[in-house]
Order: C-alpha cells, then structure tokens, then sequence
C-alpha cells in the first residue's frame, strides 16, 4: 500500500468516523466531534508547512485572516454566500503568507519561528487595534451559517460539511505530498543546500507549502467562525496554536496518521480533564516534553543497538 | 525632555527583557521560551520577599533581597533547563523551543494555581517621583532604568574582561575552534544559561513593582523580545541594545503623537523590513 493510499484512507476514515460518531453520539459529543473535525483541518493544513523543514508560529493568527474574511463578506456590503466567503477565507489566508513568505523564508530554523511567532503576534494585535473593520476586542457576531445546510442550526448537519470539507482538503494535500513538487518540498525540507545544489527552487518550494498549508488555515477559520457565530481576537489564543504543535509532535509529521493521532491524543486529555481545564495546558505541556526527551533518547538508544549488532 | 525620559525607561525595559535571551541565543543559538516565564517567576519571588520582609527591614532592603532571591531562583531554573533539556537535545534548536514552549505552559498553570489567575500589586521599594528639568518620573521606573543600564555594562565587563566571560565569547564565535582550545563547552553553555535566567530574575524583581503582576505577565513581553532580537542580529548582544533603543524611542513616540494603535503593526512591519534585506539583523555577522 503507498504512502498516498494511506493518507488517503486515513482522511476518508477520519472523515466517515466523525460523521458515524455524529448520528450515534450525544450532543455533547457533536460539539466534540465538530472542534475535532476543524482542528484536524488545522493539523493537516499544518503539516504540510513542517514538511519544507519550517514549524511556523503564526498558524492560528492566519487561521483569523479566514475568520475576519467570513464574517466582513458575509455581511452587507459584500452578502457573499457563506460558503464563498470561506473560500474567500481561505484564499485571503494563502496571499496574505504569500505577502509574508519572502522575508520570513528569508530565514531558516530558530529565526523562522521567532519570526512567524512575531509576525502572527502583529497580527493578532491588529485584529484587536482596528476596531472600525474587525470591532475590537470583542470581534463581529452573528455570523450565519453555510446556506446549503437544510437546517443551519443542527449541529449534525454541519458536522457532515466539516468532514466533507476535510475529506476534500485531505485529498488536496495527500495530492500534493505525492506530487512532484511535494516529493521536492520533503527534499529541501531534508537538506536544502542539496538540493539547491541539483537545481530545486529551494525557496520557491518553501513558499509554495507556507501558501497551500496557510490556505487550509484560513478555511478551518472560516468554518470556526461560522460555526460559533462570532470571530474575535481571543479565538487566536497560544492554547490553539500549542495544541495543534503538539500534535505533530507527539504524532510525528511523516504521514498523515500522525498529527492525527496526536491530535486525538491532546483531545482525550482534554475531555478526561474537562472539570479542572486549568491543568490541561501543563499536562499538555509534560506530554510534549516526554515525548521529545524520549524520542531523542530512544533514537540514541537505536544507534547504540545498531552499532552493536553491526 | 519627559519624551525623552520615557523613551530611556521603554528602552530600559525593552533591553532588561531581551538582554538574557539574546545572551542565551548568541551563545548557544537556542530560543528559551520560558524566558518570559522565568522573568514572571523573579517577579513572585520579590513579591513574597517584600511582603515577607517589608515591614522589617523597609521596602528598599526587602527589594533588594527579593532581587538576589529572584536571581538566585530563576538561576536554578535555568541550570535545571540545561540539565535536562538543553543537554540531551544539544544540537536540536526546534526541540528545544518547542519543549521550552511546553515548560512555559506548565511553569504558568503551577503559579496560576498558586497564586491565582488575578494580578498582584508589589508595593514599590522606592515613593515618589524624581524631577529632571521639569519633567517627571517615578522613582520606581528610575530603579528599571538603574538596573538595566547596570545589568548591560556589568555583562559588557564579564564578557570582555573575565577570563569565564572570554570562554563565553570563544564558544559564541566558533564552538568547534573553542572545544579544540580546550575549552568546556557544555560548561559554558551551563554558565551562559543560569546567567541569562537570572537576568530574566532581576528584571522581573525590577519590573514587578511597576506594572501588575500575573501569571501571564511574561508571555505578553516575549514576541517583542523576539522581534528585538531578530531586528537587532543574530548572536549579537550589543546589536539587541541598540534595537532595544530603537523600539524604546519608536514606540515612545508612536504613543506620544497618538498613533499607539499602529505599535505592533509598525513593529512587524519593521521586523520583516530588516529580514528582507538583512536576514542576519542589522548588526549580525552571517551564519
């Protein structure tokens, strides 16, 4: 089975659990179901940019472009359908990284992330500054659901459109990951010197996945925003965009199955914990150092092994 | 002349709070993110010591202690980090900013449980206001700009004129070359540590009676240390000083003709300005 098989069916069967889990589940649940399902957006959407070798930090604060998007069109002037002011979303979250790729690019490794980290910082502060476009700290209400749901206040129905939309971004960048320039991406992602050296568009290809995971980003806000009715400055909160870091790092970033687990992971914490919510950040926090520590110590471990048995 | 006199205290703040992690950074090129953590944890160890000691020996002398103790405990701190994150992780920049990342948000939730999640007020060492040519200042903020400017020329002696602070600077310059000189790497990068956690120590003991102090006080300063240190160049002190000022005035004076809602704006726009024709910072050597 190849490698894109698996990421496929890893997405679809993400994509039928949720929906199964829907009609079967409570409406506790539901709600469970349906952050799940847009967070799993989010982490894919993510893992996409780790694979060119950079852990951006500004994820979430380009997740809020997709946000502020759907609720300005939706509204008078614009009207938009909620649906295209998603894709709006989305489309508004790729160029504004493709405004930002060609400094913050300009960077590798530790500047990389200080840098996403101050830029979706700004940009967050923007959101709060800008009170005649985005109103303030306490953002835009009343935000309609997608029209092409029969019934926009059931939360199952909508629940189906995030896992159809999943599936769909899924596919996209499964895609990817098999194409041509995916395969490339990994490359400059594993050693960019040699792979310039063989005549890859290093920095091209590090854009091209900075844009197409930032694109993922700014649907799963659209979908955020639609789905609680109001966007504001707090939905870019550090838990979020820990939340989804942890996820590929405790699932690992190789294949799609990854993240995904990871994410599951992070959400049983979270559920289990549910009456104490204070002390989910900091079990959080020792799971992701445990699994570092022990990751690197397991890989020495299994050089130790190798060496012996050589 | 009070333009001017806010623009050294915002700068003096600025460089107390990035002065250990560009330390840190130029040295062992790692990004501690409990830096804002540690700086927060120095802040509670002098709220305890001056609510403790104060009605003994007066606020300025249980300030003076909470300072030491601040320094002392966030010292710990970062000898405990290298011991057991950035040894085993040695040459892993991402590990250990995301697991530093992870230790911030249990170092927060631990103090949040503590002490709760409302704000405390220091009562300030020092009352009053100091008059310089008709402009006013808090004797409080005086304390912040003494600190720093203390901290900044201490640092600049240790560096250049100890025999430890020329091992610091060899391992920064090149830590191959330094380990073939016989110098201990790992030993430096220990000392280079507990040294940058303690400045993060004092300034938390220097800041706290100025603003409220919170669980979350530190995560809120860091994305502006980080655009310092990226703006003013890679593993480069002095270059963390000078932007240091150059936000100091900047921002000073966006708040003083009313433009204040423009300040973070500003500050990325400048931050990706410098990375798109300087990628190094402007005061950094490339890599």
């Amino acid at each position: 089975m190849s490698a894109f098989r698996r990421d496929l069916m890893t997405v679809c069967a993400l994509g039928a659990a949720l929906v199964v889990g829907g009609f079967v589940g409570s409406n506790y649940m539901l709600g469970v179901f349906v952050l799940f399902g847009m967070t799993s957006i989010l982490v894919l959407s993510y893992r996409t940019i780790t694979t060119m070798g950079g852990w951006s930090f500004a994820h979430i604060a380009i997740m809020g472009i997709g946000g502020y998007s759907v609720a300005i069109l939706s509204k008078p002037p614009f009207d938009l359908p909620v649906l295209v002011a998603i894709v709006a979303g989305g489309l508004f979250a790729a160029l504004f990284a493709a405004l930002l790729s060609y400094p913050v690019l300009q960077t590798r490794q530790y500047y990389f992330f200080l840098s996403t980290f101050a830029a979706g910082e700004a940009l967050r502060q923007c959101f709060i500054q800008f009170r005649e476009i985005t109103g303030g700290t306490s953002g835009i209400a009343f935000i309609e659901r997608p029209e092409i749901l029969p019934n926009p206040s059931s939360t199952l129905e909508f629940l189906c459109l995030v896992a159809a939309v999943l599936v769909l971004l899924g596919i996209f960048y499964a895609s990817l990951d098999a194409s041509d320039a995916g395969l490339k991406i990994k490359a400059v992602g594993e050693d960019e010197a040699l792979s310039s050296s063989i005549g890859i568009d290093a920095w091209a290809l590090r854009a091209l996945a900075f844009i197409l995971g930032s694109f993922g980003a700014g649907i799963a806000g659209g979908l955020f925003a639609t789905y609680n009715g109001i966007v504001s400055p707090s939905d870019i909160n550090a838990m979020l965009m820990f939340k989804v870091v942890a996820a590929c790092v405790i699932g690992g970033t190789t294949r799609f199955s990854g993240p995904i687990l990871g994410l599951l992971f992070l959400t049983l914490i979270e559920e289990i914990f549910r009456f104490v919510p204070e002390f989910v950040p900091m079990i959080w926090g020792v799971f992701v150092i445990i699994a570092i520590l022990f990751g690197q110590w397991a890989r020495g471990r299994l050089m130790v092994w190798r060496i012996k048995n050589a | 002349m009070q333009i001017l006199l806010n623009c050294l205290s915002l700068t003096s703040f600025y460089l107390c709070f990035a002065l250990g992690l560009a330390l840190v950074f130029g040295v062992m090129r790692i990004i501690n993110f409990a830096h804002g953590e540690f700086f927060m944890i120095g802040a509670y160890a002098t709220y305890l010591c001056i609510s403790t000691l104060s009605p003994q020996l007066g606020g300025p002398v249980a300030w003076a202690i909470g300072a030491i103790v601040a320094a002392a405990v966030t010292g710990l701190l970062g000898l405990v980090l290298h011991r057991i994150m950035v040894v085993p992780l040695g040459d892993k920049p991402l590990a250990i900013f995301i697991s530093t990342l992870a230790l911030s948000y249990v170092i927060q939730t631990i103090v949040f449980q503590i002490f709760g999640p409302v704000g405390l007020s220091i009562a300030p060492p020092m009352r009053g206001v100091v008059n310089f040519g008709g402009a006013i200042l808090p004797a409080s903020r005086l304390v912040v700009i003494g600190v720093a400017a203390v901290l900044a020329a201490g640092l600049w002696v240790f560096l250049m004129r100890s025999e430890a602070g020329r091992r610091i600077r060899a391992v920064a310059q090149n830590p191959r070359g330094a380990l073939l000189q016989g110098i201990r790497t790992e030993k430096v990068g220990r000392l280079t540590l507990i040294l940058g956690s303690s400045i993060a120590g004092i300034c938390g003991a220097a800041m706290g009676p100025i603003s409220q102090i919170s669980p979350f006080m530190g995560a809120g300063a860091l994305w502006k240390a980080f655009i310092i240190i990226i703006v003013g160049g890679i593993g480069n002190i002095w270059g963390a000083v000078a932007a240091a000022a150059i936000f100091g005035v900047l921002d000073t004076l966006m708040s003083q003709f009313g433009a204040g809602r423009f300040l973070a704006l500003t500050s990325a726009a400048v931050m990706l300005f410098v990375l798109s024709v300087k990628p190094s910072g402007l005061f950094g050597e490339k890599e």
